[in-house]
């Protein structure tokens, strides 16, 4: 096969007060004309920066070395005109969010007719014409229509499709698809992958994959470049990769990716938190995250090491360590036994209806649920967005009070809103909430000692000042702050870390539950598996329950002891968690599940 | 409102009206009579209100004409003044946003001096550099007066209009830039620069037309700092409007006059407040009062 797409050398950096800000450390890839090729890496890895520079979207400061050559020819010497016209007809690019990447001001027409007019020279009438084409071919039905309307009355799915619309419309070859499902629910990410998939193969398309999901990856794509800290640690194909990961870090995010097949008792998790190239110059940049680094992982920059498939890996250990790899990825699954403990939250019969301005029926958001949670379990609930979930939180927590049906927490009644402040005080010792943005959950100017220590005052004034401050810092400690972490400002943290923070606030008032609102869904997958192992050892020291709210099956797999799949408000399937997951009985169970990308390989 | 601060603000009336004389008392009662003095508060403000209706709003106490009189002469110089005032702040403030955006570095910088420098300098300074620099020094353009009619009127309120405007303009270069700065590094420019779309339509249809809300709402709010401007530049180019007008009135306790000029001027902020909610709804289709479907 020929090289449509040949980076070599790639080197880019930052100019910054500090000194250059390294991005990408020497890649190296490689997209032959109609295969599929993944680039996967945590946030910061340098995955997004790489596919930028190969449209030149860079910004001006930015130092480039190496070479993007494209059909044979180097991006870099191109002319400013030759530049658009590249832009215009060979490569097209599919954002993460489209609901950000598409003009809100302007209406769909006007996005795909400026695209078709640029780059195809089409008079209005026919890019019109060409525009409802392009709708019907990326399945979005009543094209002509569609054209006037805005982007606010389309779905993200839609408007994802919207942008393949616009890729495919601009006969480009090469499609550069930056985390293209990542912003969106479980059953539309396998629509639009399956969307993708069915035009590569129709239109011989090209495709660059960037995205962090190493089993999105490996099943959708023919060969993947896992990148760690600016740099390609294994190239590989993807049915060679599934079958046995050479390198240390895909091995773990492999692991780490929580496997909706297995439930696991503890996660592979990776400690530590991702490096920036800059400070991985002149050593192996996962060294300090491997549980398998050695003295000559800090000896230099690891080379390529050929393997046997047309693949290679940057890791002085490869050949050591490759049989411990494979173990590592097929650990036996410990279920735990159900438990019979004290009922924490009972509720029956709950129902809330939202009245819609101008619709004449209110839309009901929970629909007669009933639940139980006991100490020490937790309990998965699962929907996609606007399935009710996030509002049963809401009910139970009594920030909405419900139009029916009763909620007993911790052995009391709670019916609407907490009438004075120490009937307040005593639902925070009863029940607890972790939001899924811990960047705007947290006071910016708060440390996370005086933020549990403030929390501390409220439930825990036996303690006195002293005291307080001490189980404050015992506290965060426990959630693996460290001392520096412990007086930081918010901003100063990562995300992982800040819902640690958020997790040792919840804890703070010892309550005897605690509602888990898509409280990891905003973190990056090692991260994830950090978080989730440490709310499984604090339920394990604490015998605290869980109500765990979350869009992702495999996130509820690994944590979740009994699950509730819910849908327009309605409770479609309970049980134990094994049992729902791996023969679920509702239809609507089964699209879910069908819907998440496994590690099986490429989806034929 | 405004009836109500003024009766309890002017004080007595008759004290306006009398000034030092003694007055017989056929003479005070003849007066009461005809501003309604004896009424209580709610029937004097009926009577205002219903004479305010049909255009009347009674007779001038420093200038013993009918308020509606001297309002006609007042207003076209007012309205121009203004009109012009915001012609130009649209002109030279949405000019110096455009080229501070695009081009980082030194034009932006210089902006931004600039723009600090035209904010913090009050407008009578202004006013009297203006003055200094194009009425004495080079003598191109006339100083004081509001001239008659076309372009002698137009040239006349050139300089008063300039000075009126720069402050809001410097404001709205701010404004702009950073609100056009936000769109250049938004996601959905970055999609049209992926496309291939040719940098000037980006930038005209992308971020100039995105940026237009906010801007719309920054002059919008300074309407009424724009008409309080003009009682210091009428004053300082001596052009007889509705601000010279108002300071006479205040000064004297003409509560005809004022009461008149006040409601003329909530009249006119809330008209093209609505007027500006319009646009913004025209612009932005999230606005559109449609709703969702």
């Amino acid at each position: 096969m020929t090289a449509l797409l040949e980076i070599s050398g790639l080197t880019i950096s930052i100019p910054s007060s500090s000194g250059d800000h390294l991005l990408v450390d020497g890649v190296d890839l490689r997209v032959d004309t109609g295969s599929s090729v993944a680039l996967v890496g945590e946030s910061g890895s340098g995955k997004s920066v790489t596919a930028r520079s190969i449209l030149r979207l860079l910004p001006d400061r930015a130092k480039v070395s190496g070479d993007v050559l494209f059909e044979g020819s180097s991006i870099f010497a191109m002319s400013n005109a030759e530049l658009m016209r590249f832009r215009q007809t060979k490569v097209a690019m599919v954002f993460q969010d489209p609901r950000a990447s598409i003009n809100p001001m302007r209406t769909i027409g006007d996005f795909l007719i400026d695209g078709l007019r640029a780059g195809r020279d089409l008079a209005r009438a026919s890019a019109v014409e060409e525009a409802t084409r392009l709708l019907g071919i990326v399945g979005v039905s009543r094209a002509e229509d569609r054209l006037q309307q805005y982007p606010h009355e389309f779905s993200g799915g839609m408007l994802q499709r919207v942008m393949i619309a616009s890729a495919v419309g601009s006969g480009a070859t090469l499609l550069l698809a930056d985390e293209p499902t990542t912003a969106l629910d479980v059953s539309i990410q396998a629509e639009v992958m399956a969307l993708l998939g069915g035009l590569r193969d129709e239109f011989g398309l090209s495709v660059l994959f960037i995205t962090h999901d190493i089993d999105l990856a490996t099943s959708h794509c023919d060969r993947i470049d896992v990148m760690y800290a600016g740099a390609v640690v294994e190239s590989r194909a993807s049915s060679d990769l599934v079958a046995a990961p050479r390198h240390p870090y895909s091995a773990a995010l492999m692991g780490c990716r929580t496997h909706i097949e297995s439930r696991s008792a503890r996660l592979v998790a990776i400690d530590g938190a991702p490096i920036n190239a800059s400070a991985a110059r002149g050593r192996c940049a996962f060294e300090d995250r491997c549980s398998f680094a050695a003295a000559a992982c800090s000896d230099g920059r690891p080379d390529a090491m050929s393997l046997a498939g047309d693949g290679y890996v940057r890791c002085v250990r490869a050949d050591e360590i490759a049989n411990d790899l494979v173990r590592l990825l097929h650990r036996p699954s410990d279920e735990l036994a159900a438990v019979v403990a004290p009922i924490v939250i009972a509720a029956t019969g709950l129902r809330k209806e939202f009245k819609v301005r101008g619709a004449a029926t209110p839309t009901v958001a929970v629909d007669d649920v009933s639940l139980t949670l006991r100490r020490g379990e937790t309990l998965g609930i699962v929907g996609e967005s606007g399935s009710g979930k996030t509002t049963l939180g809401r009910l139970l927590l009594g920030i909405e009070s419900a139009d029916a049906g009763t909620i007993v927490v911790d052995g009391a009644l709670r019916d609407g809103r907490a009438r004075s402040a120490a009937e307040r005080r005593k639902r925070g010792r009863q029940l607890q909430i972790v939001f899924q943005d811990p960047y705007t959950s947290l006071d910016p100017r708060q440390t996370p000692v005086s933020a549990v220590t403030e929390i501390l005052a409220l439930h825990r004034a036996d303690l006195g000042r002293d005291g307080r401050l001490s189980s404050a810092v015992r506290l965060l400690r426990e959630v693996g702050l460290d001392d520096r972490q412990c007086s930081a400002l918010p901003a100063e943290l990562s995300g992982g870390q800040r819902q640690r923070v958020a997790i040792a606030k919840a804890l703070a008032a010892d309550p005897a539950a605690i509602i888990l609102d898509e409280a990891v869904s905003g973190l990056d997958v090692s991260i994830q598996a950090q978080v989730l192992n440490l709310l499984a050892d604090l339920q394990e020291s604490t015998g605290v329950a869980y109500l765990f709210i979350s869009h992702d099956l495999s996130v509820i797999r690994q944590i979740a002891h009994r699950v509730m799949v819910m849908r327009d408000g309605s409770v479609v399937e309970e049980g134990a968690t094994v049992s729902v997951l791996t023969d679920p009985v509702a239809d609507y169970t089964k699209q879910l599940l069908a819907a998440v990308p496994s590690a099986a390989g490429p989806a034929a | 409102m405004i009836f109500g601060v003024l009766t309890l603000a002017s004080g007595d009336p008759l004290a306006a009206l009398l000034g030092n004389r003694t007055p017989s008392p056929e003479r005070v009662a003849q007066l009461q009579a005809q501003y309604h003095l004896n009424e209580p508060f709610l029937v004097q403000y009926w009577l205002w209100l219903t004479d305010a209706f049909r255009g009347d709003f009674g007779d001038s106490i420093v200038y013993q004409t009918p308020v509606s009189s001297l309002l006609r002469q007042a207003a076209p110089i007012s309205i121009a003044l203004i009109l012009m005032a915001e012609a130009m702040i649209v002109a030279i403030g949405l000019c110096a946003a455009v080229v501070a955006a695009r081009h980082r570095g030194a034009p932006d910088a210089i902006v931004a001096l600039a723009s600090s420098l035209a904010i913090s300098i009050p407008i009578f300074v202004f006013a009297v550099l203006l003055t200094i620099i194009f009425g004495k020094t080079l003598g191109v353009l006339p100083t004081v007066g509001a001239g008659t009619g076309g372009w002698d009127r137009f040239s006349h309120l050139l300089l008063p209009a300039f000075a009126l405007a720069i402050g809001s303009s410097a404001l709205l270069a701010r404004v702009g830039r950073s609100a056009m700065r936000e769109e250049i590094d938004s996601p959905h420019v970055a999609t049209e620069v992926a496309r291939g779309i040719p940098s000037h339509h980006v930038f005209r249809r992308h971020v100039f037309r995105n940026s237009l809300p906010p801007l719309l709402a920054v002059i919008a709010l300074q309407i009424p700092a724009l008409i309080a401007g003009t009682v210091v530049v009428e004053r300082a180019f001596n052009l007889g409007g509705i601000g010279t007008l108002l300071l006479a009135g205040v000064n004297a306790g003409d509560f005809p006059l004022v009461q008149a000029i006040a409601l003329l001027i909530v009249i006119v902020t809330v008209t093209l407040g609505v007027l500006v909610d319009i646009l913004h709804a025209m612009l932005d289709p999230r606005m559109s009062l449609a709703g969702n479907q």
